[in-house]
């Protein structure tokens, strides 16, 4: 939190700061909490010089309130919906991943989170051509997949090699790499130094659960608040910066043996929206000599556009996901 | 206590009358169950249980007008304040919602037209009911109208508006719906009376519900305050702080002015709460805060009665738990129809003093929340 500094404000001279502190009045959150009145009594400083302080300190720290009609205006010319190749999933999702939402992709091991993440990258990054930033935390990230995906999707050589360039990939393997990255991205937009960051649509999270999970558990509370941490860097990447965000997660079992999204019950409220990848029917006994694609069930499990239980088929196959 | 010095105009802004919100949506909140000034209800359920959505829907009905042109909208036509510090809220359901309610009215308006000739300004909008509804027993999808109108009728004469009834009369006859173009204008003039505050830290919380004062003051006709949701910053609270007593501080301060802004202000405050811990016995969270007492277990709802299989279960602090005067405990079912899953939803809303309870079913769809 901020401390009371000299030079906040005209008023706040050293006499001024100093007779404060006496008083246990340290951070602009003391200030701004406690009565105007009582504090001018207790350290005799002048009443009007305390509330044009407060005036100050309250203009500068707290959240501006915007008018809905205004706000919306800006909605309306800020969002956009990136599709994400697969037909039926953009369907579920009324047009595809939301900018300045956090999609989450939860499924079991093997179930194609990744092969989802990678086909809506090149098809954002050949279709929509805009840029994406796939941040890889567990290895997953495979550029000769990538390169196969988009050449499916392009018709030249030029148009895959271009794709290709709007592609980043970062990678880190702790959440405080993690945080750090994001915050860096957050300052690349900001002084517009970078040209890739200045186009960015999309950040990839693959995934989620690897930096996470091991700071989860145990007598404490810490991996909770770190967790919150997260959730609200990604959420203010997202809204801020009108990026579409989409997080992968596990599974995990639980009451009832019935599998349910890994991370708990305070991860469970952050995305806006998620999608549940199952393998079904076969139970991915697909042998590959018979079939050249894989069936899955994508069904969407939160949502604030569309009803929620909704489900559709899809396959993976050498194009990415399709169907 | 010192005094406190304000202008006339803050006094009226303070104390001047906010409308009931008991039209706010009667099935959901039943008349005598509904939030007076100065009330906090909470509205608790786990993720996608539809506390955002609901708290969309009462926003909407909020700031919409109880009547446009010549239609019933039945909105409160009250301002909102809408603290949103979970990046939660959107602005395209809202908007989305809004247009339906619109459309939904102008639909009953335009259905009603043609059988409004036995109107006789005088008589009270209840028997103008009845003696429509007689007149019309015959058909069956006029007969819904009627209903409908059943409710709207009532409400009104309810607020006392029976000076309406004349006017309406007269302009029933020419009746057209309005164009695309007005009804987006009007909806964004409706739009001007939400105020959102975005809340990135819990430190800007704190800082920011001070800072309301000045737009509460300002602004008369804020008669309720939204914050989706108070959990956000449960966790985050919870690890800052340099000792045990410490620990949770800037809670306690959100909480002291919220309930200040409440009280001062004559405010209704609908505050939605995830259910972030739970008591079962497999959570060692919960355990933990079981052994350390922190959990309040006076405040545990007996839902017995309704069956919840998520029982609400306190995990905030004593500061929250004290505001709280009705609360409302949601609940996502899936199940599976001939079509394919479905959900319905469940919402048990208890008033904390008398200990009524009052709970019913809806869905929710493109519409918005329906019973």
């Amino acid at each position: 939190m901020s401390l009371l500094q000299v030079g906040m404000c005209p008023s706040m001279t050293t006499e001024v700061l100093k007779s404060l502190n006496t008083c246990d009045v340290k951070t602009v959150i003391d200030f701004v909490t406690s009565d105007t009145e009582e504090l001018s009594r207790k350290c005799s400083l002048s009443y009007k010089v305390l509330s044009s302080i407060r005036r100050l300190l309250l203009a500068q720290y707290s959240a501006f309130p915007i008018n809905g009609s205004d706000l919306y205006d800006e909605v309306i010319s800020t969002v956009a919906y990136l599709s994400t190749g697969c037909d039926s999933i953009d369907k579920l999702l009324d047009g595809g991943v939301y900018t300045s939402e956090l999609t989450e992709i939860v499924g079991q091991a093997a179930v194609g989170k990744t092969q989802f993440c990678l086909t809506l990258a090149s098809c954002v990054a050949v279709s929509s051509e805009q840029n994406v930033l796939f941040i890889d935390t567990n290895g997953g990230f495979h550029a000769s997949r990538l390169h196969d995906i988009i050449a499916h999707k392009s018709t030249s050589e030029k148009i895959t090699s271009a794709a290709l360039q709007k592609v980043h990939c970062a990678t880190t393997f702790d959440l405080y790499g993690l945080l750090d990255l994001l915050e860096s991205i957050k300052a690349s937009i900001d002084s517009a130094s970078e040209a890739f960051y200045s186009s960015l649509k999309l950040v990839v999270l693959d995934s989620v659960t690897a930096v996470l999970a091991p700071l989860l558990g145990g007598k404490h509370s810490e991996g909770q608040g770190m967790m919150v941490h997260l959730a609200r860097s990604l959420k203010s990447l997202a809204a801020d910066y009108s990026i579409a965000v989409v997080i992968c997660n596990n599974m995990v079992r639980g009451e009832r043996g019935e599998p349910k999204p890994a991370l708990g019950r305070t991860w469970l409220t952050v995305p806006h929206t998620r999608i549940q990848l199952r393998a079904d029917g076969k139970d991915g006994n697909t042998s590959r000599n018979t079939e050249t694609s894989i069936n899955r069930t994508a069904c969407l499990v939160k949502s604030q556009r569309q009803a929620v239980n909704s489900s559709c088929c899809i396959a993976i196959g050498d194009q990415g996901v399709y169907g | 206590m010192a005094a406190i010095s304000e202008t006339g105009a803050q006094l009226f802004a303070r104390l001047g009358e906010k409308p009931s919100l008991a039209r706010l949506n009667p099935k959901l909140i039943p008349p005598g169950l509904e939030p007076r000034p100065g009330d906090v209800v909470e509205i608790y359920g786990n993720s996608g249980s539809g506390k955002t959505e609901l708290l969309l829907n009462l926003a909407a009905m909020c700031i919409l007008p109880e009547r446009w042109k010549t239609i019933d909208i039945g909105g409160l036509g009250t301002s909102v304040v809408f603290i949103d510090t979970d990046h939660q809220f959107s602005m395209l359901r809202l908007f989305a919602l809004l247009e339906r309610k619109v459309a939904e009215a102008i639909d009953n308006r335009t259905k009603r037209k043609g059988r409004i000739g036995d109107h006789d300004g005088g008589t009270s909008s209840t028997t103008h009911f009845n003696s429509e509804c007689a007149n019309q027993k015959d058909s069956d999808s006029n007969k819904e109208t009627c209903l409908q109108q059943n409710v709207n009728l009532n409400l009104h004469s309810a607020s006392c508006r029976t000076t309406e009834t004349a006017d309406r009369s007269i302009d029933e006859a020419k009746f057209s719906p309005p164009s695309e173009e007005e009804v987006e204008t009007f909806l964004k003039a409706c739009l001007k009376k939400l105020y959102m505050v975005k809340i990135a830290t819990s430190n800007q919380l704190v800082i920011t519900l001070h800072s309301l004062e000045s737009l509460l003051a300002s602004q008369c006709d804020i008669s309720v305050l939204m914050m989706d949701s108070v959990s956000a910053f449960y966790w985050v609270d919870r690890m800052k702080g340099d000792g045990a007593h410490r620990q949770g501080v800037n809670q306690k301060l959100a909480f002291g002015a919220l309930s200040r802004l409440v009280e001062d202000y004559h405010l209704v405050l609908f505050a939605s709460k995830a259910a972030l811990v739970t008591k079962q016995p497999q959570n060692e969270f919960s355990l933990r805060l079981d052994s350390t007492g922190e959990t309040d277990h006076s405040n545990r709802t007996s839902t017995t009665s309704v069956k919840l299989s998520t029982d609400h279960h306190e995990f905030m602090s004593q500061e929250w738990t004290k505001l709280v005067t009705h609360r409302m405990i949601l609940e996502r079912h899936d199940h599976m129809t001939s079509d394919g899953p479905n959900s319905s939803y469940l919402s048990v809303l208890k008033h904390k003093a008398s200990g009524n309870m009052y709970s019913c079913q809806f869905i929710i769809d493109q519409q918005g929340i329906r019973v």
